[in-house]
């Protein structure tokens, strides 16, 4: 049972006083304080999972990847397919990490979070994938892409519960 | 549909039949909101299609540009539609829905358009979408909507 003051509380006070119960702050000030806080630490708490992400990424460990989603999560990547399910999820990766990607490095900077309701939050972000392959060997230019990812709160941590990324097409008359 | 509730029934889970019903009525709500979307793109109805989001909305199309903002939508559609020659007219089909919550749903689809003028050739026709829809006071709102064409992965062989 998510409790929105018993959250905020215990952001602000958890690091004092060990074994918070569910009190709710009593001062005007210190809420304010605390949602700003509260602010802080979604936005520290969504780039850890993008780096914890692009960690993974670049060992080549999908199952690692996949560890970051809800058990039924989907997730759907430039190609358009949909994957359902942790495992699905994680077959593709493999699939991804050991072919066209395998040795390639990805960088993740998100650029705006916003909460849908308690617990959940979407995340739009932009990534780069570098140091890919072509058929004969060659180096490919970078990939660029976009991704908006909605995030659901487990505990004390967030995890993936729906994934979309694209290449965004080239407008008409421009390179 | 009557099996899954046969077996949830019989699994004395009665949590997950509630679950079941509630769910079936918003899946018709969330596929309604596709059918008005529809509607109004069709009619040009740039009000109408704003009603359809979110006070806080985003949308992204498949060229990267972004609007944010339910006012900010509808001057979206105000000025797509003034280039935009009668005939032209969009088309889109669900592919797939998933709750995600019983309050926020994702929907994939493909859409595309017709009646575009020869001019426009490499403007993208068709494509997929997704929109993360959310039901706030009783109504199934569109709270972010992407969309996509898909690229086919670098062929390593």
């Amino acid at each position: 049972m998510f409790k929105p003051w018993c959250f905020i509380s215990f952001l602000t006070f958890a690091a004092a006083v060990a074994s918070l119960g569910c009190q709710p702050a009593g001062e005007v000030m210190e809420e304010a304080v605390t949602e700003e806080s509260m602010e802080d630490s979604l936005e520290a708490s969504v780039q850890a999972l993008a780096d914890e992400y692009a960690a993974a990424w670049n060992a080549g460990d999908a199952e690692g990847i996949a560890a970051l989603y809800t058990e039924d999560a989907d997730s759907s990547g430039p190609d358009g397919e949909i994957y359902t399910g942790r495992q699905q999820i994680a077959e593709h990766y493999r699939e991804l990490l050991e072919g066209a990607d395998a040795g390639t490095t990805i960088s993740i900077r998100t650029t705006s979070t916003r909460e849908l309701e308690p617990g959940v939050v979407l995340v739009n972000g932009g990534f780069e994938v570098t140091g890919a392959m072509g058929a004969e060997g060659e180096e490919m230019p970078p990939a660029k892409g976009l991704s908006t990812v909605i995030l659901v709160q487990d505990g004390d941590t967030w995890r993936i519960a729906s994934l979309r990324s694209w290449i965004p097409v080239k407008a008409p008359g421009t390179t | 549909m009557r099996k899954m509730v046969l077996l949830m029934m019989s699994l004395g889970f009665l949590g997950g039949l509630t679950l079941a019903q509630d769910t079936s009525a918003d899946e018709d709500a969330i596929r309604q909101l596709d059918e008005r979307w529809k509607e109004a793109w069709n009619n040009r109805d740039a009000q109408a299609l704003a009603e359809l989001f979110a006070e806080d909305a985003d949308g992204i199309d498949a060229m990267g540009a972004a609007v944010s903002g339910r006012m900010a939508i509808e001057e979206h559609y105000i000025q797509s539609f003034e280039n935009l020659p009668p005939e032209a007219g969009a088309e889109s089909e669900i592919v797939s829905l998933r709750f995600i919550r019983p309050t926020l749903a994702v929907v994939d689809g493909t859409w595309s358009m017709t009646g575009l003028p020869e001019t426009d050739e490499g403007l993208p026709t068709e494509g997929l979408y997704t929109v993360f829809v959310v039901k706030r006071g009783g109504q199934w709102l569109y709270a972010a909507g992407r969309s996509r064409i898909p690229v086919s992965p670098p062929q390593t062989e």
